[in-house]
């Protein structure tokens, strides 16, 4: 078999292609929105938010029994009130923030768990939750994604020096007269929406990866924030589409392999920038002498 | 057609700001008090400023200068007074700049030199639109009244503390600002990098720009502005070095905390809670 056959083999199954455009959309924007999650140090809150939304979908799933559409909407609806609720809570709360995501996220995992484990044969489905089911993504909730993915990225595009004045200095942004606490609120939505269009992909336990991983590794290589999304989008796609292949050639689950390949970037882009910062100091060194 | 969908564009969406009236002081408290729950940050100041006025602000740790710099900024409200910028609140003012302290922002954040600067710029451009030529034109007048225009592509965390702080400056002049409010930027810098920032004040005066520094080198206000300001949570004094560097009101002002040295005038004082905040009483 050449490598073409490799490549376009496991694209005469529909699914296959469903599959590895719904991971390339997911892709992208938690890269993009990750990049904010990561610069601001919100990994914790992206993990806990992708975490609490299982009780929604298990309500959803539990009404609907087992559909796999409207759980998009449960997820959704509960990713954007929950992300809303942490943000008011850290803000006048009497306790440290981490602390409160930390409550918050467990309670909520736990209560969707308990909601999920009343049904009896629950635990393929409960893996799908977790782990993601990114093969089984159908035709209607490829659009879903695609439309939801590109309400979000307009939003970081439009918005796009908004977002980095407050990121940066907010201090500036209150100069500037820049409606703060606005964009405070939709940047946490934006991370809410990625989460919940991400969710079929790869599940809530490793969304984390999806938000951060790639984003980190873009910080790496760039000194330029759009240069930093670009990479990261990049980066995060080809994860989605190397992941699915490895998938299917040697069979393991999609959405680790996804995750891992992703982990691969960040293992390269890290010692790619090691060894150019030894080298530099060495060269550095010798000019000296 | 192009201009004139973004002309549109940048009118209709524009939040309008508050005009200036001419006949009105650029800078007016009266009576501005400010209190964090029971403790009283700043008591019953009252002050004006003109055009063109460069005052330096001195004061013991905690005398309220960055909590002043901050309500005339409008980013806190007074608990009591009034602030007026130029005749209107200082809340719908993008003229007022606030340059912060070094050690505020995130300096590993993936940003150029030439992005933070432009930064200054983006509420003059309108929902949805990006930088265009004349911001950019802005942008490189800005780093280059700061010398550092052969610096706009490096890394924000590749400058010295003296590169950051001129950085900041230039960013308040790309947003157009008449009014600066400088925070203790000369803390921490060498004395030719505290001098180059000097020296660009000095160039700023002449272009009518008005400003505030607050900072701790007594001799150094004294030294180099012709109005100073004398601050422990009330005004002590506004004036020339001369008027209100006397031994009373620095007495008044730092208490215990400062020793009397020989200088221009009969004497001098040096309060001796410079810079990192360390509270040593005076042996």
């Amino acid at each position: 078999m050449n490598l073409l056959e490799l490549i376009l083999n496991p694209l005469q199954y529909s699914f296959m292609v469903r599959g590895m455009s719904a991971a390339v959309l997911t892709g992208i924007v938690c890269a993009v929105v990750g990049v904010y999650v990561v610069i601001r140090g919100m990994a914790f809150f992206g993990d806990a938010l992708a975490h609490s939304i299982l009780p929604g979908v298990a309500v959803g799933y539990l009404i609907t029994g087992g559909a796999q559409e409207p759980l998009f909407w449960w997820g959704t609806g509960t990713a954007v009130i929950v992300s809303l609720a942490i943000g008011a809570v850290s803000r006048g709360a009497k306790i440290k923030e981490d602390t409160a995501i930390g409550i918050i996220f467990a309670g909520m995992f736990a209560l969707g768990i308990a909601i999920i484990s009343t049904v009896k044969s629950y635990t393929v489905d409960l893996t799908h939750f977790l782990f993601g089911d990114v093969l089984g993504v159908s035709g209607s909730q490829l659009i879903t994604i695609a439309a939801f993915s590109a309400v979000i990225l307009l939003l970081i595009i439009g918005f796009y020096k908004e977002f980095l004045v407050l990121t940066f200095d907010p201090t500036l942004a209150a100069t500037l007269r820049i409606p703060s606490r606005v964009f405070e609120y939709l940047q946490l939505v934006l991370i809410a929406l990625a989460i919940s269009v991400s969710f079929q992909a790869v599940g809530v336990a490793l969304m984390v990866a999806m938000l951060v991983t790639p984003a980190a590794s873009a910080y790496l290589l760039t000194k330029r924030l759009p240069v930093m999304m670009i990479l990261a989008a990049v980066i995060a796609s080809a994860s989605g589409v190397i992941g699915l292949y490895l998938s299917y050639y040697i069979n393991v689950a999609s959405g680790p392999a996804i995750v891992l390949m992703a982990t691969l970037f960040f293992i390269l882009a890290w010692t790619y920038k090691t060894l150019s910062g030894r080298i530099r100091q060495g060269r550095e060194v010798q000019e000296a002498h | 057609m192009k201009n004139l969908i973004k002309t549109f564009r940048k009118k209709s969406f524009s939040r309008r700001y508050a005009p200036h009236q001419l006949d009105a002081p650029l800078l007016a408290l009266e009576n501005v008090s400010v209190r964090y729950g029971t403790g009283t940050v700043l008591e019953n100041i009252s002050f004006d400023l003109s055009p063109g006025d460069g005052i330096a602000v001195v004061g013991p740790n905690g005398a309220g200068k960055t909590t002043l710099f901050q309500v005339i900024a409008g980013i806190i409200d007074p608990f009591e007074g009034v602030v007026q910028v130029s005749g209107h609140e200082p809340g719908g003012h993008t003229c007022i700049a606030y340059v912060p302290q070094r050690s505020q922002v995130d300096w590993t954040f993936p940003a150029t030199v030439a992005d933070v600067v432009m930064m200054g710029r983006i509420n003059k451009m309108g929902p949805f639109l990006w930088p265009q030529a004349d911001d950019w034109e802005i942008v490189r007048r800005s780093l280059k009244f700061v010398d550092l225009i052969d610096y706009s592509q490096r890394q924000i965390s590749e400058l010295s503390g003296g590169e950051q702080q001129r950085m900041f400056i230039a960013r308040a002049l790309a947003q157009e600002a008449e009014l600066m409010l400088l925070d203790e930027p000369l803390n921490g810098l060498d004395v030719p990098a505290q001098e180059s920032i000097l020296s660009i004040l000095d160039s700023l005066q002449k272009r009518e720009v008005t400003f505030m520094i607050s900072m701790h080198d007594l001799r150094l206000a004294a030294g180099q502005f012709n109005q100073v300001m004398l601050l422990n949570k009330e005004l002590l004094g506004l004036g020339s070095p001369e008027e209100v560097f006397t031994r009373e009101l620095l007495i008044k002002a730092y208490q215990g905390h400062l020793h009397f040295v020989e200088g221009e005038f009969d004497t001098l004082a040096v309060g001796d809670e410079c810079c990192e905040g360390d509270h040593h009483e005076p042996a």
